[in-house]
C-alpha cells in the first residue's frame, strides 16, 4: 500500500456506525419490492386465470360470475336476509387459484432477474464505454480499490465522449464495472483530490453492496410499469361493465385508487432508494478520507454547476448538494426513519395484505379466511422487523432515550399508512361498508387501535432491543438474540390479532346496542396489556434468554385464550 | 477511416494542442469513440440518473473540441456540396454525411461564420465564455493556416 493510500485509510471513525445495521437503502428496497409485487403479481395472475375462459370464448367468464355473486350477496343484505342457505344459493366467488399466483410470482421474478442481468451489458454497448487503456491509471485505480476493501475484480471503463466529471458503479453479481468519464480522467492531473473523491464514492457503492439493490430496483420498475398501465384501466372499468351494485362500484373505485397509489409509489420509492444510497456512499467516503475532501469537492463543483437542470426532489435520483453536505456534517439523517417513509411503508404493507387475501374466496362481513390469517401474520413479522431496524438505528443516535420517544412520529406514520392500505383501501372493507353497513365507527376504532398499537409496539421493541443490545458493544454472548427473537414472535401474534382488518366487524359491536358493551374496550386494551406485561418480564430478566422464551410461551397461552374468547363472543 | 474523419482528427489535435495540451494524449480514444457513436447514430448527451450526481461544469475539453471540429467541417462540406452539385441531386447529397475532406480556401465571411458557430456550440456544451472564445479562435486560425498553405500551393 502506498503512503498516500495508507494515509487515506487512517480516516477518523465515528462513534456511531451507519453501516452496522440494515440501512435505509435496504428497508426502502424491501418496501419497493413489496409494492411492485402487490401491483404486478395479482394483475398477471388475473389475466392468466381468465385465459382459459377467454380461449373458450367466454370473454368475461369468471369476472362476470364473481360480480353476479357479489350483487346477490348485496341484495340479500339489503333485504335483511339472515338465512345462510339463501347466501349459499348465490354461489361462491371464485378466487384466483393459488398455483396461478405462484406461477405469476415466479414469472415476475424471472423477468426482473433477466432485466437485471442484461442492464450492464446493454449499458456498456449503448453508451459506448470502453476499457481504460492506460496502465498507470488502472494501477492507481486498483490501489484505491484495495484501500476501499473491495475484494472482487472491477472492470474499469471510460466514457471518452463525456466532458463532465461523471462516474458510475454498475454491473451484476460476478461482474462489476466502474465507468469514469473523460471529465473525471482529466481531473486526475488537475485536481487529484477531486478525482480520488469521485472514484472512492463509486467504490463506496460497491463496498455498501447497494449496486445490486439499485439495479434490481430499476429492473423492478421497468417490469412493473407496463403491467400497471394495463391494470389501472381494468380495475376502473371492470366494475362499471359487470355490476350495477353501488357497493361493487365503490369497491372497484377503491381498487383503482389502490392501483394508482402503487403506480405513484413505485417510482417515488425507487428514487428514494437511489437518493439514500448516495448519502451512505458519501458517509463511507467520509470514513476513508482523513480530510473534508468530499465537502470540498461539493462546495467547489456546486458553484460551477450549470443552472436550470434541477428536478423536483421527490423525482430526482440524487439528493440536493445541500442535503449531501448537511449529511456529511451531521450523520443523524442516516439513522432517522421519517414519518413520510414510515407512512409509505405502512401503506405498502397494507396493500400487500389486501393482495394476499385475494387468494382466498370472498366472505361477506369480512370474516377471517385461511389466507387473511396468513397475510396478517406475514405483515406482523414485517412490521416487527421494521420496528427493530428503526429501534436499532434510534438507539445508535440516542442511547440515553429510555422510552423510545424518537420513534413515535414514525410509529404514527406506520399505523396511519397501514390503516389506509389495509382498511380504507381494502376492497372487501369498502364493499362491506356499503352493503353490510357494519359501521364506519368500527373502521374508525380499528384505525385508532392500529395507530395506538404501532406506538405501543414500537416503544416495546425499542425497550427490548435496548435491554438486549448495546450499540457499539460486541461483548454480548452468541445466542443472545434468542430472547428478543422469542419475544418478537410473541409480539407478532399479539400484533396480528389487533391489526387484522376482519376485526373491524368485531369492533363494530360498539355500534350495536345488543352486543356485549365491554367487548370492544377489552379488545382494544388486550394488546397493550399483554405488551406491558411482557415489558415487565423483559425488564426483570434482561439478561436471561430462558425467561425471554418463557415470556413467549406466556404470550402464546394468553393469545390462544383471547382467540377462544373472541370465538365465544361471535 | 474516411478522409473526413482524418481531417476531423487532425483539426481536433491542432486545436486541442492550443487550448488544452495535456488532453492530447487521450485524443485518439476520444475521436475513435466519437466516430463510433456517429456510426451507431447515437448521441450520448443524456445525464445518467445513477451517475455520481453532481452536475458539475465541464472539465475535459477534448470531447467538445472533437464535436465542434466535426460539426464545422460537416457544415463546410455541405456548403461545398450545395455549390457544386446539380439541383436534382442536391437533396440526396445534403442528407448524406460527407466522406471527403473539405478543401479551402475559405472566404473571410465563411471563417467569421465558423467562429461564431464554434463559439455558440462550445457555450451550449457547458464551456465558459472565455474558453469558448479560445476554442473558436484556435479553430479559425487552423482553417486560415490551411488557406494560406493552399494559396502557396
Amino acid at each position: 500500500m502506498s503512503d498516500r493510500t495508507a494515509a487515506l485509510s487512517v480516516g477518523s471513525r465515528p462513534e456511531r456506525d451507519p453501516f452496522r445495521y440494515p440501512s435505509g437503502t435496504t428497508v426502502r428496497f424491501g418496501v419497493l419490492v413489496l409494492s411492485a409485487v402487490s401491483l404486478g403479481v395479482p394483475a398477471i395472475s388475473e389475466r392468466v386465470a381468465s385465459l382459459p375462459g377467454f380461449l373458450r370464448g367466454e370473454f368475461a367468464g369468471t369476472a362476470t360470475r364473481n360480480h353476479q355473486v357479489h350483487d346477490c350477496y348485496a341484495r340479500l343484505y339489503q333485504n335483511g336476509e339472515e338465512d345462510p342457505s339463501a347466501f349459499a344459493a348465490c354461489g361462491v366467488v371464485s378466487p384466483v387459484p393459488l398455483w396461478v399466483f405462484a406461477v405469476a410470482l415466479a414469472g415476475f421474478v424471472v423477468v426482473v432477474l433477466a432485466v437485471y442481468w442484461l442492464i450492464p451489458v446493454l449499458r456498456v454497448r449503448r453508451r459506448g464505454y470502453v476499457a481504460i487503456p492506460y496502465a498507470d491509471l488502472r494501477a492507481e485505480l486498483d490501489g484505491l480499490r484495495e484501500m476501499a476493501g473491495v475484494g472482487h475484480e472491477i472492470r474499469w471503463l471510460i466514457d471518452p465522449a463525456n466532458p463532465r466529471p461523471e462516474a458510475l458503479a454498475f454491473g451484476r453479481i460476478g461482474r462489476r464495472y466502474i465507468m469514469l468519464s473523460a471529465g473525471v480522467v482529466a481531473l486526475r492531473s488537475r485536481q487529484p483530490a477531486a478525482f480520488r473523491t469521485i472514484v472512492l464514492h463509486e467504490l463506496a457503492h460497491l463496498r455498501n453492496r447497494d449496486v445490486d439493490l439499485a439495479y434490481l430496483a430499476i429492473a423492478v420498475w421497468r417490469v412493473t410499469m407496463p403491467i400497471a398501465a394495463l391494470e389501472v384501466f381494468g380495475s376502473v372499468f371492470a366494475p362499471l361493465v359487470y355490476s350495477s351494485n353501488p357497493g361493487q362500484l365503490i369497491a372497484g373505485s377503491v381498487g383503482a385508487v389502490q392501483t394508482i397509489l402503487l403506480i405513484v409509489m413505485v417510482p417515488i420509492l425507487r428514487n428514494g432508494l437511489l437518493r439514500t444510497r448516495e448519502l451512505y456512499a458519501d458517509a463511507r467516503v467520509r470514513l476513508w478520507t482523513s480530510s473534508d475532501e468530499v465537502d470540498d469537492f461539493f462546495s467547489t463543483h456546486a458553484a460551477a454547476a450549470p443552472r436550470g437542470r434541477r428536478r423536483r426532489r421527490a423525482l430526482s435520483t440524487h439528493p440536493d448538494l445541500g442535503v449531501r453536505r448537511a449529511a456529511l456534517r451531521d450523520d443523524s439523517r442516516l439513522f432517522q426513519v421519517r414519518i413520510a417513509e414510515a407512512f409509505a411503508t405502512g401503506l405498502v404493507f397494507g396493500i400487500f395484505y389486501t393482495q394476499i387475501i385475494r387468494i382466498s374466496d370472498f366472505r361477506p362481513n369480512s370474516e377471517e379466511t385461511t389466507w387473511s390469517f396468513v397475510a396478517v401474520r406475514v405483515v406482523a413479522v414485517l412490521l416487527v422487523g421494521v420496528w427493530s431496524i428503526a429501534a436499532l438505528r434510534a438507539l445508535q443516535t440516542s442511547p440515553a432515550d429510555r422510552r423510545g420517544s424518537a420513534m413515535i412520529p414514525s410509529a404514527v406514520g406506520l399505523g396511519l399508512g397501514w390503516s389506509l392500505g389495509a382498511g380504507v383501501l381494502n376492497l372487501d372493507v369498502a364493499w362491506n361498508l356499503y352493503n353490510v353497513r357494519f359501521g364506519v365507527l368500527g373502521l374508525c376504532c380499528w384505525v385508532l387501535a392500529s395507530v395506538g398499537l404501532a406506538i405501543v409496539g414500537s416503544r416495546y421493541v425499542h425497550s427490548v432491543i435496548r435491554t438486549w443490545f448495546h450499540p457499539g458493544d460486541d461483548s454480548r454472548p452468541r445466542g443472545a438474540w434468542l430472547g428478543p427473537a422469542a419475544i418478537a414472535l410473541g409480539l407478532v401474534l399479539v400484533v396480528s390479532g389487533v391489526l387484522a382488518p376482519h376485526s373491524i366487524s368485531e369492533l363494530a359491536t360498539i355500534s350495536f346496542a345488543y352486543a356485549f358493551p365491554g367487548h370492544a374496550v377489552i379488545y382494544l386494551l388486550e394488546g397493550p396489556i399483554f405488551v406491558l406485561c411482557n415489558l415487565l418480564v423483559v425488564w426483570i430478566t434482561w439478561r436471561s434468554v430462558a425467561l425471554g422464551a418463557a415470556a413467549w410461551v406466556v404470550l402464546l397461552i394468553v393469545n390462544s385464550r383471547r382467540a377462544r374468547r373472541a370465538r365465544a363472543l361471535r | 477511416m474516411s478522409a473526413h474523419t482524418d481531417q476531423v482528427d487532425a483539426l481536433s489535435r491542432a486545436v486541442l494542442q492550443k487550448v488544452s495540451p495535456d488532453e492530447v494524449a487521450h485524443l485518439e480514444l476520444v475521436t475513435s469513440s466519437f466516430h463510433a457513436s456517429r456510426r451507431r447514430q447515437r448521441h450520448n448527451d443524456t445525464v445518467d440518473p445513477l451517475a455520481f450526481g453532481v452536475e458539475a461544469a465541464v472539465t475535459a475539453l477534448a470531447p467538445i473540441v472533437v464535436m465542434i471540429c466535426a460539426k464545422v467541417l460537416e457544415g463546410l462540406a455541405e456548403e461545398y456540396t450545395d455549390r457544386t452539385a446539380r439541383r436534382a441531386l442536391s437533396w440526396i447529397k445534403r442528407r448524406r454525411r460527407p466522406d471527403d475532406a473539405v478543401v479551402g480556401p475559405f472566404s473571410a465571411e465563411v471563417l467569421e461564420d465558423v467562429e461564431e458557430e464554434a463559439r455558440r456550440s462550445a457555450l451550449a456544451s457547458g464551456v465558459d465564455e472565455e474558453t469558448a472564445a479560445v476554442i473558436a479562435k484556435s479553430l479559425v486560425a487552423e482553417l486560415r493556416g490551411a488557406n494560406q498553405t493552399g494559396d502557396e500551393r
